[in-house]
């Protein structure tokens, strides 16, 4: 089987860390034809290892002859217009999450993979990450019985004080509010996701309070903390940081609790070494160990590249991530008007995740 | 020397278990008389731990009131009727101790102060928390600016689905203890509170509550009360929590029963909390508070805004239908 031709749209730090490592670890199935940045410098990195071709604009890199299929890695905000060019030109397409920063963004998309009859999947990489699939697997079970109430919760530290760019300062994106929704999709998106994907249901109301809570944060909400119920009763509990205090580890905090068991995978049970200095403590390992993944990102390749060579659905429907966007942007909403906002049925899977 | 302060203990709960165990001497107090709560459904308990303790068992509580020798009363009980214990031990001008709640109720809080007017006693009601080494440090360092603005807590309780209505929502069972250490943590209003409540195995009665709060300052608290442990990794005696205090400098990770003595057996598994460290330090403060004086209002506000944000929590999760 011939490998799969990818053109990359965004060669940023989510290209860098996790989806062109996971391309080489499945070198044998997928090669690197085309690479588009804005910046033609990070466009050279990602594409140099692969001998592909270099864009700054990534229309005519969807649309090259020896592209068989689109990564579109940008933020959010960035991901309408290539993933709209993508199905313009019949090439199947892999996006990361957030789908997009509104629905309306997330609708075009869909609609325009629908006119062209493509794929389109969302990498939500927590639904390929080993400990959700096995929480998954355990509720599909029956393990525990009707599940009662999830929280999952997501902290990660801030970069030391001018360290680097950090999350929700003016040098990067999610500081900007025009781009930036704030903690409900960075990376709140992962959490209204696998509480869904847990209860198995649709949210049908939620509440939320979010604040600014870093100095040189223009304004964006960098914390948020919000319950969902779910139609079938069950409760859904997070709470999401990604700028705690420098050298606090990096925290999932997934527990279940249903009828008849319990199941918990919280991220400290793991921590496997902590360095005490003048500073305190700090966890070294936790950032590699808990957050990237890596056989995440591969899992979630490997899926979409089944779909594309088996002609398989793919394994995570375009709007499950609406639905995941939905729940987000309604927790955000909350946060803001003070009030408990009501959401109606998701609508149900299409097509666009089954064929193209 | 200061002389030591004859105390008298009500009640055969949990904390009247700890305290019964603790072999060290207490601060400034000895224990002269030990009764039952009121009602008498702990009785044997009582009498038992008593006993333990090397202390004279009396049948009826108000004994332990009545004896004039006795200036410091320890109302160590888990029954809802020990707020008349409370009451009628300051109206004899007792100093008292019981743990949160000494009352569920704003009616009850004002039948304490006009106990205290009419006899002078002194009430400190704290929970438990608060007196763990880890909340102890928490509290101080939030009150004392080391963290930092504090901007986020988030605090859980789990403790065992043990089937069947026991008459009290869980957050009354649950939320008194947790609430008094977040409410500890900062002196401002709550703007907002709102919260989700569900009851899968008690028709009518909430098993589970889910709260978030936002102070006047900006804290913002998100709270979860839980009955809803398995039998093979649930707290026998006390629940589980987990806090987490985020602010702008410091974070803090507190598991205040986290010292529990774990148990595995193929019955079950249980935790015991070392309850010690709480009830000695409540009982320390109670000695200060008998040689400082405590006025009426110190005796009673910080019990009275727990009272009225649990009221408008129970309320809340009690009237959330989704």
């Amino acid at each position: 089987m011939q490998p799969i031709r990818v053109a990359l749209v965004g060669c940023g730090a989510i290209a860098r860390s996790a989806h062109l490592p996971a391309m080489a670890r499945l070198s044998d199935r997928v090669m690197l034809v085309a690479a588009a940045d804005l910046s033609e410098e990070a466009a050279r990195a990602a594409a140099e290892p692969w001998g592909a071709a270099v864009h700054t604009d990534y229309r005519p890199c969807v649309e090259r002859k020896d592209v068989d299929m689109v990564m579109v890695a940008t933020p959010e905000f960035e991901h309408q217009g290539p993933v709209e060019a993508a199905a313009a030109a019949g090439k199947p397409i892999l996006c990361e999450k957030p789908m997009a920063s509104s629905l309306a963004e997330a609708d075009a998309m869909l609609a325009a993979c629908r006119r062209a009859g493509v794929r389109l999947m969302i990498g939500h990489s927590r639904r390929f990450t080993r400990r959700y699939m096995e929480i998954r697997r355990a509720l599909d079970g029956g393990e525990i019985g009707r599940l009662r109430l999830v929280r999952e919760n997501e902290r990660r530290s801030r970069s030391p004080l001018g360290a680097r760019r950090g999350y929700y300062t003016a040098s990067h994106w999610t500081g900007d509010p025009k781009l930036s929704v704030g903690a409900a999709l960075t990376n709140g998106i992962h959490e209204a996701d696998l509480l869904r994907w847990f209860a198995q249901a649709d949210p049908v109301a939620v509440f939320a309070e979010h604040k600014v809570t870093i100095e040189g944060n223009p304004g964006v909400p960098d914390f948020i903390t919000y319950t969902v119920r779910f139609a079938n009763g069950a409760l859904g509990s997070t709470e999401i940081s990604n700028v705690l205090p420098p050298g606090y580890p990096a925290f999932h905090q997934c527990e279940l609790y249903g009828t008849a068991g319990a199941i918990r995978a919280k991220d400290q049970d793991l921590i496997g070494l902590t360095q005490y200095n003048d500073d305190g403590a700090e966890f070294p390992q936790s950032f590699d160990i808990l957050l990237h993944n890596l056989t995440a990102y591969v899992r979630e390749w490997a899926g979409f590249l089944d779909a594309l060579q088996l002609d398989r659905p793919v394994p995570m429907p375009p709007e499950d991530a609406r639905a995941a966007l939905e729940l987000a942007l309604a927790a955000e909403d909350s946060a803001r008007s003070g009030r408990v906002v009501r959401l109606g049925p998701a609508a149900p899977a299409s097509e666009i995740g089954a064929r193209g | 020397m200061k002389p030591t302060i004859d105390a008298g203990v009500i009640g055969g709960g949990g904390h009247a278990r700890a305290l019964a165990e603790h072999l060290a001497p207490l601060p400034g107090l000895r224990l002269a008389r030990w009764g039952p709560s009121p009602g008498g459904a702990d009785q044997p308990a009582a009498a038992a731990l008593a006993r333990r303790a090397g202390v004279g068992f009396v049948p009826d509580w108000r004994e332990v009131v009545r004896e004039p020798s006795i200036r410091a009363v320890l109302v160590l009980s888990d029954a809802p009727e020990r707020a008349l214990a409370v009451e009628t031990s300051l109206g004899a001008g007792k100093a008292v101790l019981c743990p949160a709640p000494a009352a569920r109720t704003a009616a009850e809080l004002d039948r304490l102060a006009g106990a205290i007017r009419r006899g002078h006693g002194l009430l400190l009601s704290p929970g438990a928390i608060r007196h763990t080494a880890a909340g102890k440090y928490a509290l101080e360092a939030a009150a004392g600016g080391s963290l930092g603005h504090l901007h986020s807590v988030y605090a859980a309780a789990r403790t065992a689905a043990r089937g069947g209505a026991n008459g009290r929502g869980v957050v009354d069972e649950m939320g008194w203890d947790l609430l008094d250490f977040v409410l500890g943590l900062t002196n401002a209003p709550v703007r907002r509170l709102h919260a989700a409540g569900a009851s899968f195995e008690r028709p009518g009665e909430r098993d589970i509550a889910a709260l978030i709060l936002r102070f006047d300052d900006e804290l913002i608290a998100t709270v979860e009360l839980a009955r809803c442990l398995p039998p093979g990794i649930a707290a026998d005696c006390q629940p589980e929590v987990e806090i987490e205090v985020v602010a702008a400098r410091q974070a803090l990770r507190i598991e205040p029963y986290g010292s529990a003595v774990r148990v595995y057996r193929a019955a079950g598994n249980s935790l015991r909390p070392w309850l010690d460290a709480p009830v000695v330090s409540m009982v320390q403060d109670l000695a200060a508070a008998i040689d400082n004086g405590l006025s009426e209002s110190e005796s009673l506000d910080r019990h009275r805004r727990l009272v009225e944000v649990m009221s408008r929590a129970a309320g809340a999760v009690a009237g959330d239908v989704g």
